[in-house]
């Protein structure tokens, strides 16, 4: 193309300089002198340079052209002057820099669909009192009754969480695990990568005995052997067999860091001795709303309170129940923390974008001579309104870069400093969607704070 | 006195002159609408080439280069099918409107 262009050129200069010329001649052959005749010829043709990029542009080859003329014209600028292209740099960098750590956590924490198969569908139960609006835990007999009535749920399943330690085979581990009740992974619509489910026959009151190993405690503790399937581990002294492996991308509901699932047998629907209380999930049946399941649970409760009113604490007597969906339930308590958090970062980017747009008006003021310069010799506002832009837009292409670099700190540091408990806060990284995010503030930003001081520049 | 050509109309004064005259350069098109306006229209001789670029790339002429009779390298321009069948469209618009303006400014 560069070739064709040239070409291109030479052939129009020719072109044009050969009507020139025939034109001069005509005048001096008409008995005008030669150097008046040269100078008639010119008025007459008109701007040859204009009329060269007017038909050059017809080629539509111009924008790329004026594109990097604009840009090499803008990194001159800026060049040449260090201390205003630096701090105007840093002080973007700080502004997009917090905004793209912040939005990857928001985007691990919020936005990230759960990793599972119709999630919409999964729901918590969670029991709450009027008066306290944090979730209880459920009885296993309300737990029982609930899963033996058909028609409100696809499957539900119980579970609570248990640290072991494991010993033999290498050095003493303390395991993070939760003991849930055989019908876990159905609910979750995922089976085992390596060996079986669990089976009823697995489960024993409180758990034990069988258990489903995390992909990556598998990989770590036993270099991914699949004959660990014949092998038994030693749990808080306990031989336990091995059911199976867990699917690579299997995140545990409440915990990412879960090693090992321990099979729990089903509780029963008659309360006997003492009552253990669990966590819940369950997956909605399909075209049943939350509203009707809500009430058919609190029939099913009423008939539980009359018939244990003696055996129910306080608490639990007028309790509620309400279905929360696993989304709400995993990121309800940091939702508002982190749109608080988004909302104060955007206005350090707001801030930071009128503070460059004042640096600019400073420099507007300074490089007035130099635009009225360029105005007479001929280009355009058009052209200089342009040039200021790309100007702007390299600004804040080197702020999103250095707040990129600012951001890969960022992140580091707000998965640190995170308190316990925010669901997914160790996925939030830098991925595609952060870098787009990163790329379209970085434009936005040149945009605003660009267009602002060139607006305010024109009226003056 | 001469008198810039209305706007519009130059694609209409390069076809009709290409249609007359075969092959052309481009100093001997501005030279002949020139001349056979009387002096009167007078192009702005370099917007002549915008122009003709505008038509090549719209496939109403042909460009190619030769040497003319004063032994200089020229692009003469050629009319083609396409660029026959505009002139006859730009001509009847032109009437049209010209003809309508005539009956506004002639009305007593």
């Amino acid at each position: 193309m560069l070739v064709r262009r040239s070409q291109f050129d030479i052939d129009l200069e020719d072109e044009m300089r050969m009507h020139i010329s025939l034109r001069a001649q005509q005048q001096t052959e008409a008995g005008i002198a030669p150097d008046e005749a040269r100078h008639v010829a010119q008025r007459r043709f008109g701007n040859a340079l204009l009329l060269k990029e007017t038909s050059r542009e017809v080629w539509g080859w111009r924008w790329l052209e004026i594109l990097l003329q604009d840009l090499r014209y803008g990194l001159r600028i800026l060049a040449k002057s260090p201390g205003f292209t630096a701090v105007a740099v840093l002080t973007l960098a700080l502004g997009i820099g917090t905004n793209t750590s912040i939005f990857s956590v928001v985007h691990a924490v919020l936005l990230r669909p759960l990793p599972y198969k119709h999630a919409e569908r999964l729901v918590s139960p969670v029991n709450v009192a009027k008066d306290n609006l944090m979730g209880l835990g459920v009885a296993d007999f309300q737990y029982a009754t609930w899963r033996d009535q058909t028609g409100i749920f696809d499957g539900i399943a119980a579970y609570a969480g248990r640290d072991f330690t494991i010993t033999g085979s290498g050095e003493p581990e303390q395991l993070k695990a939760q003991t849930v009740t055989p019908g876990f992974l159905g609910v979750m619509e995922t089976t085992p990568m390596v060996g079986r489910d669990f089976t009823p026959r697995d489960a024993v009151p409180r758990g034990g005995q069988v258990a489903l190993l995390s992909y990556p405690f598998w990989m770590r503790r036993f270099g991914g052997d699949r004959s660990i399937l014949s092998r038994q581990l030693t749990l808080d002294g306990k031989p336990y067999s091995v059911a199976g492996v867990l699917p690579r991308d299997f995140e545990f509901p409440e915990n990412t860091d879960v090693s090992l699932l321990v099979a729990l047998s089903e509780p029963a629907e008659q309360p006997l001795g003492a009552i253990y209380f669990y966590s819940v999930i369950a997956r909605m049946r399909q075209g049943v709303t939350a509203e009707r399941a809500e009430a058919d649970l609190a029939l099913i409760n009423k008939r539980l309170e009359s018939a244990y009113s003696q055996r129910l604490g306080r608490t639990e007597a007028g309790a509620q129940t309400r279905l929360i969906g696993l989304h709400d339930r995993l990121v309800g308590n940091v939702r508002p923390a982190l749109l608080v958090l988004t909302g104060a970062v955007g206005l350090v980017l707001l801030i930071v974008c009128v503070n460059i747009c004042n640096l600019l008006l400073a420099r507007a003021i300074a490089r007035q001579k130099e635009i009225a310069v360029r105005i007479a010799l001929g280009a355009g506002r058009a052209g200089v309104l342009r040039q200021l832009l790309t100007e702007g837009m390299l600004l804040a292409a080197g702020g999103g870069l250095a707040g990129l670099a600012f951001a890969f700190g960022g992140v580091r540091l707000l998965r640190a400093m995170a308190p316990a408990g925010v669901p997914h806060i160790d996925e939030a990284q830098i991925n595609a969607v952060v870098l787009g995010f990163n790329l379209s503030i970085a434009l936005c930003a040149g945009l605003v704070f660009r267009t602002r001081a060139c607006a305010h520049g024109f009226r003056h | 006195m001469r008198d810039e050509i209305p706007p519009g109309t130059l694609y209409m004064l390069i076809l009709k002159t290409l249609a007359r005259g075969g092959e052309m350069h481009g100093f001997e098109i501005a030279n002949s609408i020139q001349q056979i306006s009387d002096d009167i229209l007078q192009v702005e001789e370099g917007s002549l080439y915008p122009a003709l670029q505008r038509m090549l790339i719209k496939g109403w002429v042909t460009a190619e280069w030769g040497v003319t009779a004063g032994n200089r390298r020229a692009r003469y321009y050629k009319l083609t099918k396409s660029g026959r069948k505009q002139l006859e469209v730009e001509l009847s618009q032109f009437q049209r409107v010209n003809e309508a303006i005539l009956r506004v400014i002639q009305m007593a």
